[in-house]
């Protein structure tokens, strides 16, 4: 027999605040807690699967997460700000999976494609040239492509990224920098812009 | 000022498909809250596996002895009638085959407590490409629970097994191995 999961949650929990959710969690009210999952997971799932360029291994990961903040709650010290408290053990867990799997083999095929001339729209809908883009972001080490993707791809200010990361604003602009330099060295000739 | 156009123009472009949204599997959640209920247990009664020596395995099995003749005098009395524990020995191992038969699905694995409810960690194989998934592991003794996912999509409870439903109407499937064995003397 085959079931989609679909859990159904209760439209007094889909109400309830981020503070109310943990607070019924720390009781150890699962639903609570799977009403937060269903909140959060969709805007962390991108980031995860940037981050580590394999969809399956970022939902892992993002069990994981989840699991940690199950178990962890009671460190939960703002619940209101329960969102960026979980970003952090997002932040933490993509950077330890990412470190621990080491950098990927990257076989750049260079004049496969051209993103000269086009548009973004027209990068986004060209399999080979998100191919190209996959692999020059996987091939970035782990600290640059995380400042990468927070900045231009979550859209987060540099004090919000120091927050989450740990890191200091200088040192994130200089990771951000970097990070565009080598993947123009690397996309050089078909990114031509 | 032309050059930072260029940077701003070429990060529109790299970006513009990472930009895209990610779409979980549809059983992310169901996961997610087994591995929660897992761990929500009580710790006597989560999956736990206890590696003994042989004569670990003798001193438990004399101290279980021990309770059960404690039991038998009647200070404290655990069983209804006298029982023997026997001790699992501690070089036993159990390996259970999973089949799954679906000739249209193009990728199948298992998700259960063994393997933290992940959809990818264990995956099935079709060795002779007629649609018979399979994979063998090495389970802990006790009681476990788990699923199929195929195409990395579809929750499908063993056809063959034993199911359960949880509280949101999910049905996964429940297998009990080996563990120690208890019965009357």
């Amino acid at each position: 027999m085959t079931y989609r999961a679909e859990p159904a949650v209760s439209e007094e929990m889909e109400g309830l605040t981020d503070a109310a959710l943990v607070a019924a969690s720390r009781r150890g009210d699962q639903q609570a807690f799977a009403q937060l999952v269903r909140r959060h997971r969709d805007r962390h799932a991108r980031f995860a699967a940037r981050m580590l360029g394999d969809q399956d291994e970022a939902e892992d990961v993002l069990q994981s997460v989840f699991m940690r903040a199950w178990r962890h709650l009671g460190h939960c010290e703002d619940p209101e700000r329960f969102g960026a408290w979980l970003h952090r053990i997002v932040v933490n867990e993509c950077r330890t999976f990412a470190s621990r799997r080491g950098q990927r083999e990257m076989k750049l095929v260079r004049d496969e494609a051209s993103l000269d001339g086009l548009s973004a729209e027209d990068v986004t809908r060209d399999p080979a040239l998100r191919s190209l883009i996959d692999q020059a972001l996987a091939a970035l080490p782990t600290d640059l492509r995380e400042a990468f993707l927070l900045k231009h791809v979550e859209e987060l200010e540099y004090e919000e990224m120091a927050e989450l990361t740990g890191a200091g604003v200088s040192a994130l602009k200089m990771r951000v920098k970097r990070a565009i330099e080598r993947l123009r060295e690397r996309l050089e000739g078909v990114t031509d812009a | 000022m032309r050059e930072r156009m260029k940077t701003e123009e070429f990060v529109a472009r790299v970006t513009a498909p990472l930009k895209e949204a990610v779409t979980l599997s549809a059983g992310f959640d169901a996961r997610v809250r087994r591995a929660v209920a897992e761990a929500a247990r009580p710790w006597w009664r989560r999956q736990r596996t206890f590696t003994l020596s042989p004569l670990g395995s003798l001193a438990m099995a004399a101290g279980l002895a021990g309770i059960v003749l404690f039991s038998g005098l009647g200070a404290l009395r655990m069983f209804p009638a006298p029982v023997a524990v026997v001790a699992q020995a501690p070089d036993t191992v159990h390996v259970v085959r999973f089949v799954f038969a679906d000739p249209a699905a193009r990728q199948v694995s298992i998700a259960g407590d063994f393997n933290g409810w992940s959809r990818s960690a264990t995956p099935l194989e079709d060795v002779a490409g007629s649609g018979h998934w399979s994979v063998e592991l090495v389970l802990k003794p006790g009681r476990h629970e788990y699923v199929f996912i195929v195409d990395g999509e579809r929750w499908v409870a063993d056809p063959y097994a034993l199911r359960q439903r949880d509280e949101f109407g999910q049905e996964s499937s429940v297998l009990r191995v080996g563990g120690q064995v208890m019965r009357g003397a």
